[in-house]
């Protein structure tokens, strides 16, 4: 009979949980839809006629096939590991940063790739450009604990990562992601212009540095309900500026590939 | 114990919705209405008093209601197992749309209000016939029933687990739910950006060529779509192409239907 109980709960919770992965829908849809609104109509026309869809419709496409047969691997292109310094590991090819610096260079010459591999290169940078800003990726090897770090909700366990991928969406109630995306893509194009300075390594370094201030805004096992008011502004703050620093970087990115 | 357990899991199982769910639909009708001619978008506006996604739900709220809920049946659509349209019932889809269509065609001879819920029925049956898990076929037992499939949680070795979801759930909700956080607006923009050229060849032929186009398209579904049949989530993005493309014909084809009506 528990076994049963068990397996009812366990078919309820897959039922109505959302699953772990990277920013959720919401998140990465948002994160493109702010990107096309920042594109130049050539990079714009050019990546939506490989893709045969609009960014926002393959923002989550990693995820649905990170576990397909031939896509293990890509597995481990959703964040990015640091150490104590906040610096990549040398030669770790298995992370968000290095692998969009890898498509890139690639992409310098995509008249001379075949249509197919342009297209799934642009799926990968879509998601991957938004999931290394997502703050839980950066990984803090250091801490092996904060993996497993959980807060509750409304009383019942919920993963910090669980959160924090759903942030976006829950600090947006009701909203879908054009509008999320209307409302907060307000920036000047100076402020826009120093968001997108750098590289994916300088992006991963200063997320690296910044994203620890999540672990004391909301300490192991709290509750989201009652944390102070003062604490969900901030946090809300983090993930309004993670969420565009996705997707004006992704615009960045995909303006200089196709300028040329 | 065993009766809430049995109750639970019923309850997960078991599809609530006989319809694509409300996202889809509206979705749809957005898509229709950006195919209008001008002509047509006025003459539905002044109709409903609204958009065509306005209206695009309204005849599943009727199942609810006791007097109403015989319509439950017009939802689905039934082609025989040589895929010809079979059309002698009324309770089929195929059929009440083109009594619609008729009644629109002559809206000098009906009331406002049988002018309204002849549109609202239209735009949402014209939705509901291209879904794969409400056409019928014959010669396909399971094509008529709501069965549950064993559907993965897509993740790899131990970590994945394998939980019973209905069929018809999975084409009325599942799949267009990866999309529900999109405005109707921008999936529309999105299906008509991928299926926009071929707009003419999907929305050429009538309602019953239509149907017969249904029955080809989901009848190689059911050589591995039986009760308990596993479902990969590679299966499941696979899927995702068709329901994509189901939707398409459904707005073009209602925008051809309409602006037919309308001219």
């Amino acid at each position: 009979m528990k076994r049963l109980l068990m397996l009812a709960m366990a078919v309820a919770l897959l039922a109505t949980v959302h699953s772990v992965r990277a920013w959720n829908n919401i998140g990465h849809a948002t994160i493109a839809v702010i990107a096309e609104r920042n594109m130049t109509p050539e990079a714009k026309e050019k990546c939506r006629g490989y893709l045969k869809h609009t960014l926002p419709y393959h923002a989550s496409w990693m995820d649905y096939w990170r576990n397909c047969k031939g896509f293990e691997e890509t597995n481990y292109w959703h964040g990015i590991e640091v150490d104590a310094e906040n610096q990549q590991f040398a030669g770790d090819t298995r992370n968000a940063a290095f692998q969009i610096k890898r498509i890139c260079k690639q992409m310098k010459k995509y008249r001379r790739l075949k249509d197919s591999i342009v297209c799934d290169n642009l799926k990968y940078l879509i998601h991957m450009v938004g999931d290394m800003q997502c703050p839980t990726h950066m990984k803090y090897t250091e801490e092996p604990a904060l993996k497993q770090r959980s807060v509750l909700q409304k009383d019942k366990k919920l993963g910090f990562h669980s959160f924090w991928d759903a942030a976006i969406g829950y600090y947006n109630k009701g909203m879908k992601a054009d509008e999320i995306a209307a409302k907060y893509d307000t920036l000047t194009d100076a402020e826009k212009a120093a968001i997108c300075a750098g590289t994916p390594d300088d992006w991963a370094k200063q997320n690296a540095e910044e994203m620890r201030e999540i672990y004391t805004l909301m300490p192991m096992g709290s509750e989201i309900t009652t944390l102070p008011k003062e604490s969900h502004a901030r946090m809300k703050e983090i993930t309004t500026r993670q969420m565009l620093r996705g997707g004006y970087r992704l615009a960045n990115i995909l303006n200089q590939i196709f300028s040329k | 114990m065993k009766r809430y357990v049995i109750l639970l899991v019923a309850v997960m199982c078991v599809s609530t919705a006989s319809a694509w769910n409300k996202f889809a639909q509206e979705c749809i009708a957005t898509l229709a209405e950006q195919n209008l001619t001008p002509a047509a978008k006025q003459q539905t506006e002044a109709i409903l008093g609204g958009s065509l996604a306005s209206g695009a739900w309204w005849l599943q709220t009727l199942t609810k209601n006791e007097q109403t809920k015989y319509t439950g049946a017009w939802h689905f659509i039934t082609v025989s197992d040589d895929m010809r349209s079979l059309t002698t019932s009324e309770k089929d889809g195929v059929v009440q749309i083109e009594r619609c269509v008729k009644e629109l065609k002559a809206r000098g001879e009906h009331s406002d209000s049988t002018m309204v819920a002849s549109l609202k029925t239209l735009i949402h049956l014209v939705a509901d016939m291209h879904n794969v898990a409400h056409v019928r076929i014959g010669g396909i037992p399971d094509s008529r029933k709501n069965f549950n499939i064993g559907m993965s949680n897509g993740k790899l070795g131990k970590k994945e687990v394998v939980s019973p979801y209905g069929w018809r759930k999975f084409w009325d909700a599942s799949l267009v739910n990866r999309r529900a956080c999109f405005s109707c607006e921008m999936y529309a923009e999105d299906l008509m950006l991928c299926y926009g050229e071929q707009k003419e060849g999907l929305s050429s032929g009538d309602v019953r060529s239509w149907a017969d186009d249904m029955g080809r398209l989901a009848a190689p579904l059911y050589e591995w779509a039986k009760p308990d049949a596993y479902m990969s989530r590679e299966l499941q993005n696979r899927m995702e192409l068709i329901n994509d493309k189901c939707m398409a014909r459904a707005g073009f084809r209602l925008a051809m239907l309409l602006n037919d009506i309308f001219k």
